[in-house]
């Protein structure tokens, strides 16, 4: 984007840094249940601005941070990279401006959120760490509380519901 | 963000010419090199409404800075009013 923006006529610097804002606006509208920022991109930086059908579109999420909070604790929820452990997982593979050259993974388990660096793997090789896809048991209203926060902001979600059995 | 908008303002980045640690140090404590005295002075909208921008996003302490949310609807609004400007321009 470097190259691109010395070749800008100065009246559209203006659009391209209301782009920049707008993702990265909706980028931290993925928020808790108390309209808190959830998630943090962690290196905003010019490149990571891909210019795609006339619009700067944000990109490169592996390096986002969860600062989501635990409900009942109030503690921070911590980052797992790998295996969740728990009975129940919930995978959900956010495309911000339908990108995902690198995902950030978000798993919600009880009251916890916890994200996973992708590092360029694709949805299918990211599932291959959750085997046994069966029946929704719980975790629920927490999805439906995330699904309502990513309601008004211009993500593609596309979920996959992973349940392991004791 | 604000690194953005400085190099959009300026075609500059902030902090070329130093060395890494010193750089560093600047960013953590929000320290912006000057602008050039053209741009410093500049009442041209956008200019303006870059520097507001940069304003917003790099103050030192968290709780002094404007959200995402709140840059954008800034510089949408900001930038709604250059385009009826300028369509008015066109026009006349």
């Amino acid at each position: 984007m470097d190259d691109v923006y010395k070749m800008l006529p100065r009246n559209e610097r203006l659009h391209v840094a209301t782009e920049v804002a707008h993702g990265l606006h909706d980028f931290h509208s993925l928020q808790d249940e108390k309209g808190r920022t959830a998630v943090i991109h962690s290196d905003i930086a010019v490149r990571q601005f891909l210019k795609i059908n006339g619009r700067f579109q944000l990109n490169d999420f592996n390096t986002a941070k969860l600062i989501y909070q635990n409900s009942e604790t109030g503690d921070l929820c911590p980052q797992y990279v790998g295996k969740a452990k728990d009975k129940v997982s919930v995978l959900i593979i956010v495309r911000v401006h339908n990108l995902l050259s690198h995902g950030l993974l978000i798993i919600i388990i009880n009251n916890n959120m916890f994200g996973t660096r992708t590092k360029n793997r694709s949805p299918e090789e990211m599932l291959q760490d959750h085997n046994e896809v069966t029946e929704m048991i719980d975790g629920k209203l927490h999805l439906e509380a995330f699904f309502r926060a990513l309601g008004s902001i211009e993500l593609t979600v596309r979920v996959l519901v992973n349940f392991e059995k004791n | 963000m604000g690194n953005i908008f400085y190099k959009l303002l300026t075609n500059e980045r902030k902090y070329n010419d130093l060395p890494l640690k010193v750089a560093q140090e600047k960013i953590k404590r929000k320290q912006l090199p000057p602008l050039n005295s053209y741009l410093e002075a500049s009442n041209f909208g956008i200019h303006v409404a870059l520097k507001n921008a940069i304003a917003m996003t790099l103050q030192r302490y968290p709780q002094e800075r404007k959200s995402a949310k709140e840059v954008y609807e800034y510089l949408a609004k900001e930038l709604s009013k250059h385009e009826e400007n300028t369509r008015g321009t066109n026009f006349n």
